[in-house]
């Protein structure tokens, strides 16, 4: 059985078919992959190099320990900072003396340029140095950034996460709106902290708030995330297109060059067909094991300070587990290899009635497109964050494994009856 | 022994077969029968393509459907539409029925050899099939039926698109596998069958007409057969059955159920029976 395995395995991959299917990769992921990985990572792109200098320099957890360590590096970077800010010469023209002044400063500014009335502008361009000027070169400072990003860090964590926050977004993935609308603040505070979440969701809530001392940095740079999830669709995307230019011909085949009778007839008889089906099945497999490597390799050293960072934090919410991006994506890679392999598995099936090749693509290729459509905009799109557009609609959380559970159920289904009546079909043509 | 009892089969609501009856034992068995009488259904119900609606197949009293793969395992099969993979070479196809024929890994290569030797193909083991001829790709079709030595050889049209080198060639190979084989052969070609059939099945109205040695079938119309000049008129119960040329000019073989006195003047011989004529006979207009 295992050398029919083998045998059927060749009949797959077919060399042409397999060459060309690298050309198209190469020739199309090859330039995206590039430009995405240099918006990423870009010199001078100040959200990520700073993100990633916390990261590197507290660890990947903002919790007690690290906000604590932060907290006591603030007045010496403050120092810095604010010598910096004195000598500049600029300074001393716009009345500034150290941050906090550099701060109420830019915020008069900025008010004042959102008034109606440009005269409540404090400095007008003088010709030679106007305040845009002077701010983007104390903003542009590395003690600035330095500084900054690590106050506001602490400041975040200290405002803290309130468990009627996380019941609020909770019960808005549930889609748990207040009964009207026009309410104060305080009004639709009190409303969501006597909300009667079900037993699941206040579970969910209590985990979710047992997890606010330990947020991860995705929410301060979300392109990480963001430009990462566009990859494992990409990779997705030809997964699927893989397997099924792979393997679509398999049964149509067998079934045109007349090749059941000799398959039938033989010793091993119509079990011929669950080999294949095997084959088929590991084919898709290796397709996506290929393109996971190929995504580890190639876009993982991208991102790897944000791996081992918890996909947790006031806006990101995981409908399971305390999971870090790196167990994050490895989720999603699972959940898409489950629905890429039993898509192929299904388009197979679809494929055995026909012979014509031809034919059978007319119903592939738009059954294909489809089912690219729902599943990256259903399933893997913020797939397991409350925010998955499947999730919100059903309201049933985490139902993007109920998804992959319904298709290998109906696939399996399909192909059972189906085999179990081959046993005793007639094959009269 | 392989016994088909009593055996009914309908496709798509039309009666195929009605109430079969036939034993293979060693030999060559020929059905000859004109296209749509049966004989590839029959052919496909010993390979279990096909399951009988009435009656039974059975292998040595044990019905073949339930026996499963032990009798699948006795049978090779070369359909009517010999179904390959045309960017598959011999030597890679014979090695994939012999995986599905489940044939040791170590006998594989040396068992392809001998098969493809001994149909003249070894000289084309490694192209492409289909850069191969018609009779080429059907003498692959009998090396796949053989490949991993059979008891029963089915072979649906086997000389279908064979040159006559080639057809006896077949013939030669039929010949030796009868002393230790059951070989049915299903044709409407005559000529397949007339030297190496050991018995004639033929199958009309849904059932066997004829089962009996080519001999027995041909010796019953013994001085009944005439040739006789094209312009003989037919009495009653006299049948044309075909024109030949005779000496430069055109003749008629007829069936006569009485004698007809044989005169060279008015060119009517008696002439030793074939079992074309059977087959003319039993399957006339």
């Amino acid at each position: 059985m295992f050398a029919l395995l083998i045998q059927e395995l060749r009949k797959i991959w077919r060399p042409g078919v397999v060459v060309a299917l690298i050309v198209a990769a190469i020739a199309y992921a090859v330039p995206y992959t590039q430009l995405e990985a240099g918006n990423l990572n870009a010199p001078g792109n100040i959200g990520n190099d700073d993100t990633v200098g916390l990261i590197n320099e507290y660890g990947p957890v903002v919790n007690r320990e690290s906000v604590a360590a932060m907290k006591a590096d603030l007045p010496e970077l403050r120092s810095a900072l604010d010598a910096k800010i004195v000598a500049d010469r600029q300074s001393k023209r716009f009345g500034v003396t150290d941050y906090d002044s550099f701060i109420k400063v830019r915020n008069d500014q900025s008010v004042a340029s959102v008034g109606e009335n440009s005269d409540d502008l404090t400095f007008a361009v003088d010709g030679t140095t106007d305040w845009d000027e002077y701010s983007e070169r104390i903003a542009d400072l590395p003690e600035f950034h330095a500084y900054e990003s690590r106050a506001i860090t602490v400041e975040d964590y200290e405002r803290g996460t309130s468990k009627v926050d996380v019941t609020q977004r909770v019960a808005f993935a549930l889609r748990m709106f207040p009964p009207r609308s026009g309410m104060s603040e305080a009004e639709e505070n009190a409303y969501y902290a006597k909300l009667a979440l079900p037993k699941t969701a206040a579970a969910q809530v209590d985990r979710l708030y047992a997890q606010r001392d330990n947020m991860g940095y995705l929410e301060k740079y979300t392109d990480a995330y963001e430009t990462t999830m566009l990859m494992v669709f990409l990779m997705f995307v030809y997964s699927v297109v893989m397997s099924v230019v792979l393997t679509a011909s398999l049964f149509v085949a067998d079934r045109r060059r007349n090749m059941r009778q000799l398959q039938w007839s033989s010793r091993i008889g119509r079990r011929v067909t669950g080999v294949q089906l095997l084959a088929v099945g590991l084919s898709s497999l290796a397709v996506c094991v290929v393109m996971a490597a190929v995504f580890a390799g190639v876009w993982l050293p991208q991102v790897w300070p944000y791996l081992a960072t918890p996909v947790f934090s006031t806006s990101v919410l995981p409908w399971f587990g305390g999971w870090n991006f790196a167990g994050y994506l490895l989720a999603v890679a699972l959940l898409g290899t489950v629905m890429t392999v039993t898509f192929t598995l299904g388009v197979a099936w679809v494929t055995h009635w026909f012979d014509g090749l031809i034919r059978a693509m007319l119903v592939v290729v738009p059954l294909t497109a489809l089912f690219l459509f729902c599943a990256i905009y259903a399933v893997l799109g913020e797939a397991f964050l409350m925010t998955n557009a499947l999730s919100m609609h059903t309201g049933l959380p985490g139902c993007e494994v109920a998804v992959a559970v319904a298709m290998i159920a109906v696939v399996a289904a399909v192909w059972a009856v189906t085999l179990r009546r081959a046993r005793r079909a007639d094959l009269a043509r | 022994m392989l016994t088909v009892e009593h055996v009914g089969k309908e496709l798509s609501g039309k009666l195929i077969l009605h109430d079969v009856n036939l034993e293979f034992e060693r030999g060559v068995y020929g059905l000859l029968a004109p296209n749509g009488a049966g004989k590839t259904t029959l052919i496909k119900l010993l390979a279990t393509l096909l399951t009988p609606d009435a009656g039974a197949i059975r292998w040595d009293g044990e019905d073949i459907v339930g026996m499963g793969e032990r009798y699948r395992s006795l049978i090779g099969y070369l359909p009517q539409d010999f179904g390959y993979y045309p960017n598959h070479s011999p030597r890679r196809f014979l090695k994939y029925i012999a995986t599905l024929q489940g044939v040791p890994r170590d006998e594989i290569a040396p068992r392809i050899d001998e098969l493809l030797a001994m149909v003249h193909l070894s000289d084309q083991a490694d192209r492409k099939m289909r850069t191969l001829s018609g009779g080429m790709i059907r003498r692959v079709g009998i090396a796949q039926a053989l490949i991993h030595r059979p008891r029963i050889l089915l072979l649906d049209e086997p000389t279908a698109g064979l040159d006559p080198k080639e057809r006896v060639r077949f013939r030669n190979i039929v010949h030796n596998l009868a002393a230790d084989h059951i070989v049915v052969i299903a044709t409407h070609i005559v000529s397949d069958l007339e030297t190496i059939a050991d018995r004639i099945v033929m199958l009309g109205d849904a059932t066997v007409r004829e089962a009996d040695e080519p001999a027995a079938i041909c010796e019953r119309l013994e001085g009944r057969i005439y040739e006789v000049p094209s312009g003989y008129v037919l009495h009653d119960g006299q049948l044309k059955l075909s024109e030949i040329q005779r000496g430069g000019e055109t003749a008629k073989r007829i069936y006569s159920p009485d004698p007809i006195p044989e005169s060279a003047d008015r060119g009517i011989e008696s002439v030793h029976p074939g079992l074309e004529d059977a087959f003319l006979l039993t399957y006339r207009d």
